[in-house]
């Protein structure tokens, strides 16, 4: 099921919210497992076995770790390599044949997998309790349900944010609801919302119609609008997505870690890295970085855990060569960050000048990344980012459509709002105090929550054009 | 004290918005005595949106020749909003009566003809009967004035009581946590009410579930139920999958909230999910009055018109193909956002190449209509994408230029031999209903809108000889099937088969050949065997019928559905 779904929001979400709130606290956990047994099982029921299984696993290999203290360290590897195998065979395994078979020569035929929804968040937050079972962070749940509820917790099972069991251990036990917990909650959810439908669905219409054609079919300012749309359509997607679901998980009484802090703002693709997508950086640097030796080690051997770090981040989003090379391309960018020293020089006070280059710097090269990141080949991203800087040969009797095809108004206006809400302008407008203030805001969140929903309403329109031919 | 008040209103509010569950209406009733002669459909409803059930639920096929007593009951009707009487399908014009127009066993007194709508024919009130004169081989009539009817209900008492108690129960809880957030923590009420309204706004679109069959303006089936366990007791691993689908589309509101939508979107950047509206010249263009192939499909698609018209020749019957042009290439919009000029001037190289052949007889006449269009005639509706009758003539005159080649001694008609009309009517389509507008409404745009943009006069033709044109009805459902035979024509028998854009052209083949047989090829609600997508479906009327000539009328943006002609077999 998806967040911004009719079913979701009204129907799933309100009759979950009603049984939270008029049963007794015992039940809450009861409710909110099923609640995300079913939220999960409710495109593809077959799925919910492979996370079941995942959840026994890790409950009594953790089990296991905590009994077992001499031999935990078999046991650990033994645990992690079983989740990876999950990972691997329903994610990366006919990526696997199939350079196997380019790179071989060999014609072994790929098998017909569907990848289970979440398994890379699911995968990553097992293996995050088991580990953290493991160095004693926490003790190993007795409770096989309370590892199952954070798991499979509905509100970040699909997308994250990526939660460590030691974040959440003791609000799985008990949690506090409280009005202002609900009230920032509820506004969360509906800015997220409005991120994902109003911004990033308009955004990514755009990009749609442009990674669609051969790079050759656009001009050069219409390559750039692709690069522009895809970069917002993924910022207040994936933003969006972890807004809702920190918004409900503060209405259940949770407090998941922010995922996202205002990427764009960032002056380094370094300080980028510590903003955007927080949840899986944090993870790769405990449960990778740090255990590879971190910081305090040579400089050589920092900068190639960095790279080991990073070529993991391109592989977990995907099993292409797009996501590897964009994964390296990120690695190559925080390495030379990391030999000149550009912490240093963040830190000092420079000229507007210098900070409005540096931000240029930051979202250039996240604006390119993005090309290889939505390519579907190699080729693909190559053609695109030689057309956006003019080595494509171009010939516009070629072009399927002209510039007003892709920039209409309802676009202007959403770009205009997307790079408004990139900043941390309106960062702190669910929090304001003042009387007038508080109307405004929630009289303009009860707006976008309004347009939002006839957006989603209006994917449902579907009129049947049988006379087409 | 404030609690309690809290827990009572709320009790009140989930018994009053439970009624249709606890308060049982006893179904609905409608008796009519009518006379008339042949036979013909009726459908009776109550509704004020016309439903087209394909089902044929509620059709009689009704002998009129003897006044016959006719019962129609609504299980999930409680209270009528019109009566509407639907006669279809007529064998002849001879007037109707009906009288004793009964509701829940209350008899109507017919005796003001205002309270009447007719469409499509005339209509008499006497001595308590209304007479309707039929203009066509259907007519409606519709009660205009509100229904006065004896509405009997009954209590399930057993659910009113569980009901109520759970309301009650519910509310408690719910007003204790509204008295704990508002005494104990004392927060603003801006919040509180802000959080009041988000609460109440997420119940709203499953409070009412639309349970029709159809959704008039999307022109299709709403999604069904499917339960978890079927009948059979058979798991459905596609549960959730079908709840989205019987949800999206039964939902409260829901068609409000795509109008809203949908005249924002209009209001903002004047387009529309389909369709693209250009300010300079008031007219729609729906998305696919722009599309093209590219000319490798168009030549991969056109394998399987030369494989029909082998077909054609191996039974001696000449195939004439009409191309409908696209309306964005006939009226340029001033939207330019598409330019697929090169896949067009690409098709038609490639037409011409065929044309200079002459093997596969291909009709395309858009450089006549583009040129008749730039003086400023309307060669296809403003709202939506079929050609108007002007449009369909110079088609007509264009095919009849490649037919007369073979066929010398067939006349092509002329703009003498017809009457020309003005009228605000949009024809082309399917279950229109000749408003204009409603187009639009398929398009997603607000009907008002297109109401307040598109006042146009349309020329119309009429042929002068038109009362001696026979017209039969050949197919029930949805295939538009018809023989004409016009005496005065060439002798000839001819198919003409068609997409919508072919239902203009029958207001001018017919009188240029006596026997024609017309064929609608895209239907909606028939079964895949029955539709006219595979040639063995044709197969079937070419036999019957056993034509000289068959005139292929298909449109220039879904040429990819001919790729099913033999592809399916």
């Amino acid at each position: 099921m998806l967040f911004s779904s009719m079913t979701f929001i009204y129907f799933f979400l309100p009759i979950v919210i009603l049984l939270y709130f008029t049963t007794k606290k015992e039940l809450h956990n009861t409710i909110l497992l099923i609640a995300s047994m079913i939220f999960y099982a409710w495109d593809e029921p077959k799925y919910l076995v492979i996370m079941l299984l995942s959840i026994f696993i890790n409950y009594f290999g953790a089990i296991l770790i905590d009994k077992y203290k001499t031999q935990k360290k078999q046991i650990l590897f033994w645990i992690i390599l079983t989740n990876l195998l999950f990972l691997i065979y329903f994610k990366y395994f006919n990526f696997i044949i199939e350079n196997c078979n380019n790179l071989f020569h060999s014609n072994i035929s790929a098998l017909d997998i569907v990848m289970p929804i979440g398994i890379s968040f699911y995968i990553f937050q097992a293996l995050s309790y088991v580990i953290d079972v493991y160095r004693g962070e926490c003790k190993a749940q007795k409770d096989i349900y309370k590892l199952a509820l954070y798991i499979c917790l509905f509100p970040q099972l699909i997308s994250g944010p990526i939660i460590k069991y030691h974040d959440v251990a003791e609000a799985i036990d008990s949690r506090e609801i409280n009005f202002e917990k609900v009230k920032i909650g509820v506004k969360r959810f509906i800015i997220g919302l409005s991120k994902k439908v109003l911004i990033a669905n308009t955004m990514g219409a755009v990009a749609d119609k442009i990674f669609v054609q051969d790079p050759s079919s656009f001009s050069h300012a219409v390559a750039w609008i692709g690069s522009v749309a895809y970069t917002i359509q993924l910022y207040f997607d994936f933003s969006g997505y972890s807004d809702m679901a920190v918004g409900l998980g503060l209405i259940f009484g949770f407090k998941f870690m922010e995922n996202f802090n205002y990427p764009f703002v960032a002056k380094s693709v370094t300080e980028f890295w510590r903003r955007w997508h927080i949840s899986l950086s944090t993870w790769f640097k405990q449960y990778v970085y740090i255990p590879l030796g971190g910081s305090r080690c040579s400089k050589l051997k920092k900068l190639r855990n960095l790279g080991i770090v990073f070529l993991l981040t391109g592989i977990w989003h995907g099993a292409e060569w797009t996501f590897v090379v964009w994964g390296i391309y990120h690695g190559f960018f925080i390495i030379m960050e990391n030999i000149f020293n550009i912490k240093e020089f963040e830190k000092k006070p420079h000229k507007w000048y210098v900070n409005a280059i540096m931000h240029f710097y930051c979202v250039f090269e996240f604006l390119i990344s993005c090309v290889i990141f939505r390519a579907d080949n190699m080729k693909y991203a190559w053609d695109y980012l030689m057309n956006m800087f003019g080595f494509l040969h171009l010939n516009s009797e070629n072009f399927n459509y002209s510039f007003g095809y892709y920039f209409d108004k309802i676009v202007f206006i959403t770009f205009i709002v997307a790079v408004l809400c990139s900043t941390p302008l309106f960062k702190n407008m669910i929090y304001v105090q003042n009387k007038n203030a508080k109307v405004f805001v929630n009289l303009w969140l009860l707006v976008i929550f309004y347009l939002s929903t006839i957006s989603i309403a209006s994917d449902t329109y579907n009129p049947f054009i049988y006379f087409r031919f | 004290m404030k609690r309690n008040i809290i827990t009572i209103t709320i009790t009140l509010i989930i018994i009053i918005v439970t009624c249709r569950y606890w308060i049982i209406f006893n179904p609905m009733s409608v008796d009519f005595d009518i006379l008339g002669k042949g036979k013909c459909n009726i459908d009776v409803q109550l509704k004020k949106e016309t439903s087209y059930n394909f089902n044929d639920i509620t059709k009689i096929y009704f002998n009129l020749n003897t006044s016959k007593h006719v019962r129609f009951d609504f299980e999930d009707i409680k209270i009528p909003e019109c009566l509407k009487i639907i006669i279809t399908e007529l064998e002849t014009n001879n007037p109707i009566e009906i009288k004793n127009i009964t509701l829940n066993s209350k008899k109507y007194k017919v005796n003001e003809l205002k309270n009447f709508y007719p469409k499509k024919g005339r209509i008499a009130v006497k001595n308590n009967s209304v007479i309707i004169y039929p203009e066509d081989n259907a007519v409606n009539i519709e009660y205009n004035k509100n229904l006065k009817t004896s509405i009997s209900a009954k209590i399930n008492f057993k659910l009113f009581i569980i009901i109520s108690i759970l309301a009650f129960l519910l509310s408690c809880k719910l007003s204790k946590y509204v008295v704990y957030f508002s005494i104990i923590e004392k927060k603003s009420r801006i919040d509180y009410i802000f959080l009041a309204i988000f609460f109440v706004f997420l119940f709203v679109p499953m409070s009412y579930i639309n349970e029709g069959e159809i959704a008039k303006k999307e022109n299709r089936f709403l999604a069904k139920w499917q339960p978890l366990i079927n009948k059979e007791g058979k798991f459905n691993y596609k549960f959730g999958k079908d709840f989205n689908n019987w949800f999206n589309d039964r939902f409260c509101l829901r068609q409000n909230f795509v109008n809203c939508r949908n005249s924002l979107t209009f209001l903002i950047a004047n387009k529309c999910e389909k369709g693209f509206f250009d300010k300079d010249t008031q007219t729609i263009y729906p998305v696919w009055s722009f599309g093209h192939y590219d000319i490798t499909t168009v030549k991969t698609n056109f394998k399987a018109l030369f494989h029909f018209n082998e077909y054609c020749k191996a039974h001696n019957i000449k195939l004439y193909v009409l191309i409908a042009p696209n309306k964005a290439d006939v009226h340029t919009t001033k939207c330019n956002f598409v330019k697929d000029n090169n896949k067009h001037i690409d098709f038609l190289d490639y037409i011409h190449s065929l044309q200079e052949k002459d093997d596969l007889k291909i009709i395309y006449p858009f450089e006549r209509m583009k040129k008749i269009a730039d003086i400023g005639f309307l060669l296809y509706f403003k709202t939506e994408h079929h050609w108007t009758d002007d449009g369909a003539f110079i088609a007509y005159q264009e095919l009849m230029k490649v037919i007369n080649k073979d066929f010398p001694d067939v006349k092509t008609l002329t703009i003498n031999d017809y009457d020309i009309f003005y009228n605000k009517k949009v024809r082309g389509d399917f279950l229109r209903d000749f408003n204009y507008g409603q187009d639009c409404g398929k398009m997603g745009i607000y009907d008002n809108i297109c109401r307040i943009y598109h006042k146009e006069d349309y020329r119309y033709y009429r042929h002068k000889d038109f009362n001696n044109l026979n017209e039969t009805i050949i197919f029930k459902k949805y295939h538009f099937g018809k023989m004409y035979s016009y005496d005065k024509a060439a002798d000839y028998r001819v198919i003409l088969l068609g997409t919508s854009q072919s239902e203009n052209l029958t207001e001018f083949i017919p009188f240029s050949f006596k026997n024609v047989k017309r064929i609608r090829n895209n239907s909606v609600g028939v079964k895949e065997d029955e539709e006219f997508k595979i040639i063995k479906r044709y197969e079937k009327e070419i036999l019957d019928y056993k034509p000289d000539i068959i005139i292929f009328c298909i449109t220039l943006n879904n040429i990819e559905r001919l790729r099913k002609l033999f592809e399916m077999e």
